[in-house]
């Protein structure tokens, strides 16, 4: 006899049967709830504490709707919104871009997304600036002519749309990316030039160390209440369905729980700072979930026998250790290829 | 949700789940009071916090990994950190219904288990949990969770030898 999951139980089963004679906790759990509801009842009853407390919740949810996102994180979501409506290029397609974000005067703030390594001349750069909940977005490519697929000199969201198509066929990505250099070279493109590694770098390791166990240190928020903000997050900015919701995985290790776990298993590969990281200066704790798709029954891990689906890849919260706001979000359809 | 939906999914959520959560948090605390205790606020648990339940792949996950995290916290207190475990497995109940000696010695074997491995053991073979529902429940990646279903399998088949040796 095999130890299956069947026998197991049934014998398991079998053997606390006895427990079918303990009486139920549903009594004890409905006087429990109903002294938990009390205060609640007692509340209602003046009309000026029912005022204040709504005057409280009302600021407490206009607070949360403000203060979710920093800035920053804010103005990202507003540009890709832009970016969308104007030119057509969704969250899938950004794994051809590499982002970046500055804070200008006056609470603006400037998001560029350039192309990656060997595309960023066919796909140039978008730029979009956002300033009081109103984003101004152009391209580096605007006026060119966009048609006749990867023989444009210029690609935008019709090509990206191809690309996108033509990884998760599989087919080989070094055509278009073959295509796309060909292209840099044919308009003289000015490659820019690599920079030395500054003394500074020397020291990077120990640093992005120091920063990280600095962002450990300054957490005031459970890990568990972050990642909860994280997901959250997440299904709302990207849309996901609760079918995509329920795939989710949590790839984000807490070691706050296993922090009080006894000695037995396998002890953490990584130090307690791992999901820690100075995101613009705010100590952050990384929220990353995968969204993906196994392609037969057995298929279970990511990199194996995955297809890709709608919004499969990899998404990067970082919530910020000590205000709970979101500093910084990114996703990731990995039809690029990642790392 | 209101207060009436709350409650009616209370109410099949105790129908359906009620037992099932007991026999696992007697199986991991070994202790008939303190698994009822856990199952109580496993419960109250989920009854505030249903909100966040939509966010959840399905309810056994859900509760399961509420319970379990209700036991490790039991675990924890002053009170159960001096208790001999080993007394209370010898003490294991009898009750009424019929079990064959086998019954006894696998269930004995599980909850003898250290408490990392014992909780892998009962969230898979026990409770039926899948690869990445266990990795939802107990946040952990999935080769911590391989690593601890092998060490328990190991573990387990040294202790029930005979029972393996039948096919194996």
């Amino acid at each position: 006899m095999k130890m299956t999951e069947e026998s197991l139980k049934t014998r398991m089963d079998r053997r606390l049967s006895f427990l079918d004679e303990v009486p139920s906790c549903r009594a004890a759990l409905q006087s429990r709830i109903a002294r938990e509801e009390e205060p609640a009842m007692k509340k209602k009853m003046s009309i000026g504490f029912v005022l204040a407390v709504t005057l409280v919740l009302l600021s407490a949810i206009a607070l949360a709707a403000s203060l979710l996102l920093s800035r920053r994180a804010d103005a990202v979501r507003e540009a890709d919104r832009a970016l969308e409506k104007k030119y057509g290029i969704t969250a899938e397609m950004h794994t051809f871009f590499s982002r970046e974000e500055e804070e200008l005067e006056e609470g603006a703030v400037r998001v560029r997304y350039t192309g990656v390594e060997g595309m960023e001349v066919v796909l140039g750069t978008y730029t979009a600036l956002v300033r009081d909940h109103r984003t101004e977005v152009s391209w580096s490519h605007d006026g060119e002519d966009t048609s006749h697929g990867y023989e444009a000199e210029a690609w935008g969201a019709e090509q990206l749309k191809q690309m996108l198509a033509d990884s998760q066929q599989e087919r080989p990505r070094q055509a278009y990316m073959d295509r796309a250099r060909a292209i840099a070279l044919s308009r003289s493109a000015l490659q820019p030039e690599t920079q030395a590694p500054s003394a500074a770098d020397e020291h990077y390791g120990e640093r992005r160390e120091a920063e990280k166990t600095a962002a450990l240190k300054a957490r005031r928020i459970p890990e568990e209440e972050m990642i909860r903000t994280g997901k959250a997050f997440i299904v709302q900015n990207y849309g996901l369905n609760e079918e995509q919701t329920g795939r989710l995985e949590l790839y984000t290790q807490s070691f706050e729980t296993q922090r009080t776990e006894g000695a037995a298993g396998s002890a953490p590969s990584d130090g307690e700072n791992t999901w820690y990281e100075m995101i613009n200066g705010k100590p952050c704790f990384q929220v990353e979930y995968l969204l993906y798709t196994p392609s037969g029954a057995n298929g279970t891990d990511p990199g194996e026998g995955l297809r890709h689906a709608e919004m499969d890849g990899f998404y990067n919260v970082f919530v910020n250790v000590e205000t709970g706001e979101i500093e910084e979000f990114e996703y990731n359809s990995a039809l690029a290829g990642i790392g | 949700m209101n207060r009436e939906s709350r409650q009616e999914w209370l109410d099949q959520a105790l129908g359906r789940w009620e037992k099932p959560m007991l026999r696992l948090c007697y199986a991991y605390l070994g202790d008939v009071s303190l698994a009822e205790d856990a199952v109580q606020e496993t419960f109250f648990k989920a009854w505030k916090k249903y909100d966040a339940f939509r966010w959840e792949a399905d309810e056994k996950t859900w509760l399961t990994r509420i319970a379990i995290n209700t036991c490790k916290d039991l675990l924890r207190s002053a009170w159960a950190r001096n208790t001999d475990r080993s007394v209370e497995l010898d003490a294991l109940p009898e009750g009424t219904a019929a079990f064959e000696e086998q019954d006894d010695t696998v269930t004995r074997a599980v909850m003898s288990l250290p408490p990392k491995l014992k909780e892998v053991t009962l969230l898979h073979w026990y409770q039926g949990l899948t690869l990445e529902e266990m990795g939802r429940a107990l946040r952990l990646p999935r080769s911590t969770i391989n690593y601890r279903l092998k060490k328990a399998k190991t573990i387990l088949k040294q202790e029930l030898e005979e029972w393996y040796h039948e096919d194996d």
